[in-house]
């Protein structure tokens, strides 16, 4: 009889576990980043992430890596300043790195850019010429494909097909397009397109005497198009400066359209002064204020309401996470199930751990094992990097 | 400007053909110097493009006409023809080298780093610093730094 109520009571917890959702994870309110002390542990990433600090013309290219997952959680990285992309087992060990600088194939011309893992087969990346490769997962070349224009974004779909989020220059405009991209018929199809902007906003554009042209605009504020992929291998397109997401499937149908219900922010009139005088005090010390001050009177150089996200997230259980602006602390994001419908809000928090976000890089992404994250501790006199897995269940 | 480094020596320098001692000077003054960390980034591009144009240019493309020889024709016609036909070669090369050329030109110059100095670590520290993004082009329009002034 004991041994009946034992058995109840084990299945009865067992099924518990598995009944929690990722949902529920996120009602809690917060995600903490607490490290999976499993994961890594022999790994010295002071040895390879030796290129930390890593600058180029003001850039921290040593910590521009972008990370993805494949289905048994063996981890890529793709390494900005080193031209190359490693690979470490599920358990985090390091295994191998592939790609150098160079023109020869599986070689980056450019600095490379990791994109993601298509069909669980190929691990691809590219640079920002357009020129995408395919390694499969052992890190062997597989093949490159090109495209005719600047990519910004570039996301696996399935069935070989990837999307891209790129521009290109059009009689004197530039057109942003988002295109689903099949790799081995290059047949290509443009779902979503638009000239320049979204908005009316513009850089203050300063030109000195010597030919050099300084243009001014408030970091990240600018209307951008985020593309993300939903576990099933659609495709979701969102604006930044919209509160909607339309889905497409790998064909490039439209299957869905919903409203996030999302209000835009207005911008305060202090917020554009502040940003205002700190250009007005940059030009003054350059001598360059006085033949440029009528410049100041456009409206169109600061926003007239914020951008309603930053980023675009999705989960293997398929709902949306939007990471919109906010003063607390962490990175706050909403959730979302798969048909739009509102669940949560919620954040990722860590004292000791920074995990920056990006629509340029991915740093972390939620899989079945748990939350993978590229990150910096934040406390470290070395300025140490990471990667870490923190179990979400 | 004083101790400013010439262009050849900075054509070295990119390519980490000097001894340490002028690696290290070089180093040095490029980093207090906006005249010559302006130099080295035109010389960067300058050397990507030719990289970029050697990658692309297909010399398959290039063909070379027949000559279709008639025995009735003299020598002297022969050699007339065999040079209009070499010059007319040239000139067909010349005209494709500088097409391919403008074309990668063209596809080249607005992409030209631009994403690179676009770049923008945490978006929502970005937004809560009111943070301002600078970016300086030269007279070509290609962007050559790039800088994040913070409130």
């Amino acid at each position: 009889m004991r041994k009946i109520i034992l058995l109840t009571v084990i299945i009865f917890s067992l099924n518990n576990t598995q009944a929690q959702t990722l949902i529920d994870v996120y009602r809690k309110g917060q995600i903490n980043l607490i490290p999976d002390s499993e994961y890594a542990k022999n790994t010295d990433w002071k040895k390879l992430f030796d290129d930390r600090n890593e600058e180029k013309y003001g850039n921290p290219i040593g910590k521009m890596k972008s990370i993805a997952v494949s289905d048994n959680g063996e981890l890529f990285i793709s390494n900005y300043s080193k031209y190359n992309i490693y690979k470490f087992d599920a358990n985090g060990n390091f295994v191998s790195e592939f790609g150098k600088e160079g023109s020869e194939k599986g070689e980056f011309l450019y600095r490379p850019t990791l994109h993601g893992i298509l069909d669980n087969k190929y691990v691809f990346a590219s640079d920002h010429q357009g020129r995408i490769q395919l390694f499969d997962l052992n890190g062997n070349f597989v093949k490159m494909v090109k495209i005719d224009y600047m990519p910004l974004q570039i996301i696996p779909l399935k069935n070989n097909k990837i999307a891209i989020y790129g521009h290109v220059p059009y009689n004197g405009d530039v057109k942003y397009i988002v295109s689903i991209k099949d790799i081995n018929t290059g047949e290509e199809n443009i779902v979503d397109s638009y000239f320049n902007s979204l908005t009316k906003l513009k850089p203050i554009t300063i030109k000195t005497k010597e030919g050099y042209m300084y243009s001014y605009s408030p970091s990240g504020l600018q209307d951008k198009t985020i593309i993300e992929r939903t576990p099933e291998g659609n495709l979701i397109v969102g604006h930044n400066v919209q509160s909607k997401l339309t889905i497409f499937n790998p064909n490039g149908k439209k299957l869905n359209e919903f409203d996030l219900n999302l209000a835009a922010k207005k911008t305060s009139q202090e917020e554009k002064d502040e940003f205002l005088n700190k250009i007005k005090e940059v030009l003054k010390e350059k001598g360059l204020y006085e033949q440029n001050k009528e410049l100041f009177n456009d409206p169109n150089i600061y926003p007239d309401y914020f951008p309603i996200f930053y980023s675009i997230k999705t989960d293997p259980e398929g709902n949306i996470l939007i990471f919109k602006f906010s003063e607390s602390k962490g990175n706050s994001f909403l959730v979302y199930d798969k048909n739009g419908n509102y669940i949560c809000e919620t954040s990722i928090q860590s004292d000791n751990l920074k995990l920056d976000i990006n629509s340029r890089f991915s740093n972390f992404e939620i899989h079945p094992n748990g939350l993978y994250a590229f990150v910096s501790v934040i406390d470290s006199e070395t300025s140490e990097l990471k990667i870490i897995r923190t179990k979400l269940k | 400007m004083k101790n400013c480094v010439s262009k050849e020596k900075l054509f070295d320098y990119y390519h980490s053909e000097l001894e340490k001692e002028e690696m290290d000077f070089i180093d040095a003054h490029i980093n207090v110097c906006e005249d010559c960390k302006h130099l080295l980034s035109q010389i960067e591009s300058e050397i990507l493009l030719v990289k970029e144009t050697i990658n692309n240019f297909n010399p398959e493309y290039i063909e070379i006409p027949e000559f279709s020889l008639k025995r009735s024709h003299s020598l002297n016609n022969y050699n007339k023809m065999k040079i209009l036909g070499w010059a007319a070669s040239i000139s067909l090369l010349i005209t494709i080298s500088t097409l391919a050329t403008q074309k990668i030109i063209h596809n080249q110059k607005p992409v030209n780093d631009y994403e690179y100095f676009q770049y923008i670590p945490d978006i929502n520290d970005a937004w809560k610093e009111n943070s301002i993004t600078v970016t300086c082009y030269d007279e070509n329009g290609n962007p050559i730094d790039h800088q994040v002034i913070k409130n």
